[in-house]
């Protein structure tokens, strides 16, 4: 054999040890949650990597855009090959203006969405990085506590003409903050249909479905059609209140089908107006503390 | 040694901060590629399994610190990933007075070492009691992920390759001693 019997059981000792570790960093984890040692660790580690993430995000955001704007013109469907001609011809130019006007529109949009919020306080931010998998859903911004993010703070992304709920701040650093979006399984909110005010139950990721909600605990005797709006509905029981202010837009009602497993409630599907794909901009409201 | 460990950290921090900051955005079907097992698995061809093994824990560990995943989950899946790729790519090389082999074609690899990865990587959700939908996660994530990673192994494993020069078979001839 090339390799001698010590180095074989060096190896294997580096090996053990580090799953060893591992598997120690991964009790530890599931004990203490974000809290103790392990979250200090993750902490230090948003904080390190957020100006490098920063910039990562900005050197390949022309990418991003570039990519966006080609597969848009690829789903064109009419004079694909003038289309081609023109790309080819303006491409970059037309990326760069094209970038700027959606980024111009997506903020407008937010300021349009921040008109209405009343006395609502809010803060404009930016998404650093996004989790690389399907089994998390969150996306770290570059605003913090220092900025007046908290924990549970509704979050906002625009849309085409205003904004959306996306998800809630689930844990904040003094310059960054985690986002837990609305597809994470464990992610609820109290919601209704915009006009029906007996229609209000819970809003959740749908299961066996990507990108799609669930509008859950609806009464079957409650009307709701499809392209009706579902916005937070907001409570207050006492001191008890709901994180998300009432009236923010979250999605339309994509399909009402019969009656789920209990036989008393409604199944219905929203389609988000946010699209959790590409969220770049956000703004994270501060409801009264 | 040392200039090796300087350019495996490197590789590291950086390949695990562009997992996070920018191609998730850059993946249409979902599942991003994951640099971080390219980088595992070209150290574990051209490095052999402790190097690749110590730079898969620090790239899981600050994946999952940086997006908030319980810290050793990404870890653990990638010292697996490292230990599988190094014992079976290198499993029966040049026994002592023969000509050492060339080193094993990187991409089959990639492909085996990435696909190790997605699926261990769902063994341990479900162990932890995620209840993923087994299509949505196999055409959301595990097959694209697979794809794309192998995808971008294209141009990430010639440029690693010249960072960590795999030995050349002369300098992989046993010394055998003189009788």
């Amino acid at each position: 054999m090339l390799l001698s019997k010590n180095r074989i059981i060096r190896r294997r000792a580096v090996v053990g040890l580090l799953l060893a570790a591992s598997l120690t960093l991964l009790t530890l984890s599931f004990r203490q949650g974000s809290t103790g040692l392990v979250g200090e660790i993750q902490r230090d580690a948003v904080s390190i990597t957020a100006p490098f993430a920063t910039v990562a995000h900005r050197v390949t955001r022309p990418a991003v855009d570039a990519w966006n704007w080609a597969s848009g013109l690829a789903s064109a469907r009419d004079s694909s090959e003038q289309l081609k001609r023109l790309r080819d011809q303006y491409g970059a130019q037309q990326v760069r203006y094209q970038a700027a006007t959606e980024e111009v529109a997506r903020l407008k949009a937010l300021l349009h969405f921040k008109s209405t919020l009343g006395q609502t306080k809010s803060v404009a931010g930016q998404v650093l990085a996004q989790s690389p998998n399907a089994y998390q859903n969150t996306v770290t911004i570059d605003i913090g506590s220092s900025a007046g993010v908290a924990i549970n703070d509704p979050v906002v992304a625009p849309t085409e003409d205003s904004g959306a709920l996306i998800g809630k701040v689930s844990q904040v650093t003094s310059g960054q903050a985690i986002v837990t979006l609305l597809l994470d399984p464990q992610t609820y909110v109290s919601a209704g249909v915009q006009g029906e005010p007996n229609a209000v139950g819970l809003i959740k990721a749908a299961s066996g479905q990507v990108g799609i909600l669930s509008l859950e605990l609806i009464p079957n005797a409650v009307h709701v059609a499809e392209g009706d709006v579902v916005t937070t509905a907001g409570f207050q029981v006492k001191r008890l209140s709901s994180y998300y202010p009432p009236g923010i837009p979250i999605g339309r009602v994509t399909s009402v089908s019969g009656n789920d497993t209990t036989g008393d409630t409604k199944v219905i599907q929203v389609t988000p107006f946010a699209d959790f794909r590409y969220i770049t901009d956000v703004l994270v409201l501060e409801p009264k503390r | 040694m040392i200039l090796d460990g300087v350019k495996i950290a490197l590789c590291v921090f950086v390949l695990a901060v562009f997992e996070v900051a920018a191609t998730p955005q850059l993946a249409p079907f979902g599942g991003g590629p994951d640099l971080i097992v390219i980088l595992v698995v070209a150290l574990a061809l051209w490095r052999g399994v402790e190097a690749a093994a110590i730079a898969g824990f620090a790239g899981g560990l600050l994946l999952d610190a940086i997006t908030y995943e319980h810290l050793g989950m990404a870890s653990l899946v990638y010292v697996g990933c490292a230990w599988a790729v190094a014992t079976y790519a290198h499993r029966g090389e040049a026994g002592a007075g023969m000509l050492a082999p060339p080193p094993p074609r990187a991409l089959p690899w990639l492909v085996a070492g990435a696909t190790a990865a997605q699926v261990g990587s769902l063994v341990l959700h479900v162990l932890l009691g995620d209840h993923p939908s087994a299509g949505i996660l196999f055409w959301h994530q595990i097959a694209p992920a697979i794809l794309q990673t192998t995808l971008l192994g294209l141009v990430l494993l010639p440029l690693l390759r010249r960072l960590f020069r795999p030995p050349s078979t002369m300098s992989r001839v046993p010394r055998i001693a003189a009788a």
